[in-house]
């Protein structure tokens, strides 16, 4: 590693860290639940399934 | 704690500023409070990128197939199969990690898989799109002088041929000069889009009735079998859908978490791209024109043809100018050095060769254009699969930010020489399932076609191929840092 490259190895470094941070204390905002996934899946029957009918 | 990025100090000194900037490029991970896009943001967002002329396009090619009553039906169906399909292995990560989708691939398919991918799907599906909407650019115009002369549009003329060859050096300038330029079009042209989509479903409503149109039949329906002509649509659709896959998860980091990341796309990207399609599709119809360039002169006289395809003769340039940067810039980031010392007006040019030659010796291309658009599906629906399989199943979630970012030759994602040979066969086995099942070329299909789609098979051999082998072989080899047990 040069000298040019050791900032940019530190900031990549204090990024990641965070990541670490929020993965340890698995305190990640927003994140997509079971609830998200079972409503998307719902949501895909419901568009799919109904078009089905109406259009075929 | 509520947020864990408290530690960022805040001083943004020159040296911060740069490293936003390069997190902003790509070249590390954005920090959750570094990203701008809440969900109405993302969602007017990717709505900009959905609603452009090839929606049009798309929707007339459906209109081939089938009524616009199926048509409808296999809009809605294959779009929502496909963003999801797209959007899971690409933006929800995107929105946890913040990480650029190309640098994330390296989990997948190792360093130098990622840039093989890289050229796949992106460099081919842009060229491609370049060169179609640049036709669709020479044919507004064609149909525009033919309306005003009161002559006779000829789509395969050499008016058409200069005028596409035109609008990809008006492009390429435009790109060339910098992102600034291209911001503006896009303020200005996606909320036009949206009004002339009106004005065209209300000239096309105000001759037909609702009942009418729902019971006019296909332009040109390539089988007597109707299932087989609406799963070929369903086929069309489901390709548009997969084919936002190198695209979105891009436009997802730039947002707050994984929800912001992913709901939007039900919004914007299926819900923008559904209502362009069904316009095109009713105005292809009722028109008895799959080529919007050739409705729009009829739909309402001389004048009305002649706002419209000088619009989306303009708007053409606009969807050129996004495709071409957002693919240039990605080359730049996945690119060998001697790509990234290149001029960017230099690369840009290069990058623009192909379609003129596609232009030159290929204009049919454009009547065709949803055989090419069905043939990226082939590999983007593999990709998705695989994006599925390892994303989720797994990697359950969790990606190494060190062996992503860290030096590929020590990387714990380097695999063998910086491919990961398992996930380069699923690619293949995704590819040779999707025309084994249905030949884009020829329309041929084998009988699982009619119940399966070409396209789910494929994503569900990818992912399926993937998921196997790397349990059995990987874990042995040490290979991809994927958990145990």
């Amino acid at each position: 590693m040069t000298e040019n490259d050791k900032p940019w190895a530190r900031e990549l470094e204090r990024r990641i860290k965070i990541y670490d941070e929020i993965e340890a204390q698995d305190s990640w905002q927003g994140r997509m639940t079971a609830a998200h996934y079972l409503g998307l899946l719902g949501l895909t029957a419901l568009l799919v399934a109904g078009f089905w009918i109406w259009g075929v | 704690m509520a947020n864990a990025d408290t530690t960022y100090t805040g001083h943004e000194t020159s040296g911060s500023l740069e490293y936003i900037e390069a997190a902003e490029r790509g070249d590390l991970p954005l920090l959750p409070r570094e990203r701008l896009w809440g969900f109405w943001e993302f969602t007017y967002a990717n709505s900009a990128l959905a609603i452009a002329t090839w929606a049009f396009l798309i929707g007339g090619a459906v209109g081939l197939f089938v009524g616009p009553r199926e048509g409808i039906a296999a809009i809605v169906i294959g779009n929502i199969i496909g963003v999801i399909l797209t959007a899971l292995p690409t933006c929800v990560p995107a929105g946890k990690y913040g990480v650029e989708q190309f640098t994330m691939l390296r989990s997948q398919f190792g360093p130098n898989g990622s840039r093989l991918v890289y050229f796949l799907a992106v460099v081919f599906l842009t060229m491609g799109w370049l060169a179609v909407l640049s036709m669709m650019f020479g044919r507004s115009i064609d149909g525009l002088t033919a309306l005003v002369s009161g002559g006779e549009a000829a789509p395969l003329g050499p008016k058409v041929m200069v005028a596409a060859i035109g609008a990809i050096l008006l492009t390429w300038f435009i790109v060339a000069k910098g992102p600034t330029s291209i911001k503006f079009f896009n303020m200005v042209i996606s909320p036009a889009l949206v009004l002339l989509m009106g004005w065209m479903m209300y000239l096309i409503l105000s001759h037909h009735s609702f009942g009418e149109l729902m019971g006019m039949k296909a332009l040109a329906p390539p089988f007597e079998d109707n299932t087989l002509n609406f799963i070929i649509a369903v086929e069309v659709n489901l390709a548009a859908g997969f084919s936002w896959w190198p695209y979105i998860g891009n436009l997802g980091r730039l947002t707050k978490n994984e929800r912001t990341a992913f709901w939007p796309n039900i919004v914007g990207i299926f819900g923008a791209a559904a209502l362009g399609e069904v316009v095109g599709l009713l105005g292809s119809v009722a028109l008895g024109n799959s080529d919007p360039t050739i409705w729009m002169a009829q739909v309402g006289g001389v004048t009305v043809g002649v706002i419209a395809l000088g619009f989306v003769a303009f708007a053409n340039v606009t969807s050129m100018a996004n495709i071409l940067y957002t693919s240039v810039v990605g080359l730049r980031q996945i690119g060998t050095s001697a790509i990234r010392g290149l001029r960017w007006d230099v690369l840009l040019f290069l990058f623009c060769i192909v379609p003129l030659i596609l232009v030159i010796f290929y204009p049919t291309m454009y009547d065709g254009f949803f055989i090419f658009l069905v043939w990226t599906s082939a590999l983007n629906s593999a990709l998705a699969g695989i994006g599925i399989a390892d994303y989720f199943f797994l990697r359950r979630q969790k990606l190494d930010l060190r062996a992503l970012h860290g030096d590929p030759a020590t990387s714990a994602y380097r695999f063998a020489g910086g491919f990961n040979p398992i996930g380069i066969v699923a690619l293949v086995v995704g590819f040779v399932v999707y025309i084994a099942v249905f030949n884009p070329q020829t329309l041929e299909s084998a009988p699982a076609f009619k119940y399966l789609t070409a396209s789910l098979p494929s994503c569900f051999a990818a992912g399926l191929v993937h998921y196997v082998l790397t349990r059995i072989f990987a874990r042995g080899r040490g290979w991809g840092n994927y958990p145990r047990g």
